[in-house]
């Protein structure tokens, strides 16, 4: 495909990507080999903006032959340039030489102590050599210093959640909530980390973010499910009779008809008789009712 | 009224000049800003004081989509009475007198010295050597009140406000070069005055506050007056209800 681009709109795309920060390293990579990098002479002073991009994505997809023309390119251009530093860095994590890199970010923070991206490159190398319990104190320290950089929130929360300790977890996620009240995913994870942690709070916590997920985004089917789940979890474990079991009762009725009716609105005939899921639903449900 | 003629010499050694020089300036500009600008080194500090600025501020706006314990344990974290973030966090006033800071000195020379200089020096200059000249004339009629803008330097009151006298006709290139710099220098260059004049407009609302004590009292009495109400309360009854009924929607959010 790459072959047929011509060189503006290879240019364009390229520039659209460093922009919005899509991270697609192949089409990158092959937009540069086949058609801008005979013409680089062309691009005037981007030419050191798509030094940058290709060599990250050099290194994405292991080139590192690339991504050495490249960084020696810019070395020559940009000598003692704390960004070639760090692309540097980034060379030897690749090549999984963590000391090298960590010494380049080292020498990066001596230089300036501000440099969010050094800071965080030191965190993915401790990841990368599976050292989680340090990445996480290092990721705590940087928050402590950034505390509105979202991406490292994010980040830090998954690192918990793969030492399963989900309150922390669920306090990143917090953030990660403040800092973007409409998106759905944020609601939905928070629940899914509130359900799994459990007892009868947490649980009702996790039904109504749940619940909110559905409200921002009702195709979020993964959301319906969980409001399916909280609710029917928390109808059995209250008390029988009570106000409360009847209004988990419905909302779970209610999650399982959504989901229903999702199922039929997009699959033909012949393959709905064969999803098990919605028989599963009904049992469920009856069950629940019967209980 | 007699159509009135322009030497042309007048072309030659006083229109065309003047757009050349103003442009020569302009470029001249751009690299001595350049070679002059010296990279602003922000301290870990300051950087992360306003981090924590903009994380409380996050935190009085949106802290109604988290559970009321979770913003309770963030709003401790702030205001604490012995151990909150605001109330132990000490520093020492950052606005310091230019004067005494050399730094701070020279900064400002160097930005006297590649925008306002300039702008008077070749303007002066501009209307010493060029003065009283009609150069050109813009070719559609124009009301009176476009005299002093298009006719700096030539006071007749009955000649067409349409002609354009030197000193206009330089401030018109100064501020319509912007396009050519573009073309010619690339996107952000720092030959354009316009630029220049709107960074003094809306600038250092990024930057960090000049006092941090004073930004978080400020943001501690902000913070400290935040009740938590939550948003997600009875969202199930809201979601499995169907249609939610306006006024509901005006009772929910007054109380």
């Amino acid at each position: 495909m790459a072959q047929r681009v011509g060189f503006d709109e290879a240019r364009t795309t390229m520039k659209k990507y460093r922009e919005d920060q899509i991270r697609d390293s192949d089409l990158v990579l092959s937009l540069w080999e086949d058609v801008v990098s005979d013409k680089c002479n062309r691009l005037g002073d981007e030419l050191w903006l798509v030094y940058e991009q290709v060599c990250t994505a050099a290194l994405d997809c292991r080139r590192f032959d690339i991504a050495e023309d490249c960084i020696t390119c810019l070395d020559n251009k940009f000598p003692r340039s704390i960004r070639v530093r760090r692309l540097q860095g980034m060379y030897h994590e690749a090549r999984e030489e963590f000391s090298e890199a960590e010494e380049e970010y080292k020498s990066i923070l001596e230089k300036d102590e501000t440099n969010m991206y050094a800071r965080k490159r030191q965190v993915a190398t401790l990841k990368a050599r599976n050292k989680i319990g340090e990445a996480i104190q290092k990721l705590n320290e940087y928050l402590k210093s950034f505390m509105t950089d979202y991406e490292a929130w994010n980040e830090l929360c998954d690192l918990y959640l793969s030492q399963h300790d989900y309150g922390n977890a669920a306090f990143c996620l917090e953030e990660l909530l403040m800092s973007n009240p409409h998106n759905h995913l944020f609601h939905q994870k928070y629940a899914e980390i509130r359900y799994t942690q459990g007892g009868n709070e947490n649980m009702e916590l996790a039904r109504s973010y749940f619940a909110q997920a559905v409200k921002l985004n009702p195709n979020n089917l993964r959301a319906l499910n969980g409001l399916f789940l909280s609710a029917s979890t928390l109808a059995v474990t209250s008390s029988k009779g009570g106000k409360d079991k009847q209004l988990n009762l419905k909302y779970a009725t209610w999650a399982a008809e959504q989901i229903q009716i999702k199922y039929q609105t997009q699959q033909p005939e012949a393959q709905l008789k064969d999803t098990k899921i919605r028989e599963c639903l009904e049992k469920h449900l009856d069950s629940l009712q019967s209980a | 009224m007699a159509e009135l003629l322009l030497d042309s010499n007048i072309r030659v050694w006083v229109f065309l000049p003047i757009v050349v020089i103003t442009f020569l300036i302009g470029i001249l500009r751009h690299y001595v800003t350049i070679l002059l600008s010296s990279e602003k080194k922000s301290e870990l500090r300051q950087v992360s004081d306003s981090h924590a600025l903009i994380r409380s501020r996050l935190l009085r706006e949106n802290g109604k989509y988290i559970p009321k314990h979770s913003f309770l344990i963030r709003k401790s974290f702030f205001n604490n009475e012995e151990r909150g973030f605001f109330k132990t966090e000490q520093r020492e006033s950052q606005a310091k007198n230019p004067m005494t800071d050399p730094s701070m000195m020279t900064d400002m020379m160097k930005g006297n010295v590649t925008n306002v200089l300039p702008m008077i020096v070749i303007g002066g200059w501009i209307n010493w050597a060029f003065s009283g000249f009609l150069t050109t004339k813009v070719p559609f009629p124009l009301t009176f009140r476009f005299k002093p803008m298009l006719q700096r330097g030539v006071e007749l009151i009955t000649l067409d406000a349409s002609w354009v006298s030197s000193a206009s006709w330089y401030f018109l290139n100064v501020f319509g070069l912007r396009s050519m710099y573009t073309l010619i220098l690339g996107q952000d260059n720092a030959a354009d005055q316009t630029r220049a004049m709107q960074d003094q407009m809306s600038g250092s609302a990024m930057m960090a506050p000049p006092d941090p004590m004073k930004a978080f009292k400020a943001e501690w009495e902000a913070l400290e007056v935040v009740n938590h109400d939550w948003m997600l309360e009875g969202v199930e009854e809201e979601l499995t209800g169907g249609v939610m009924h306006p006024e509901t929607i005006y009772l929910r959010t007054k109380n």
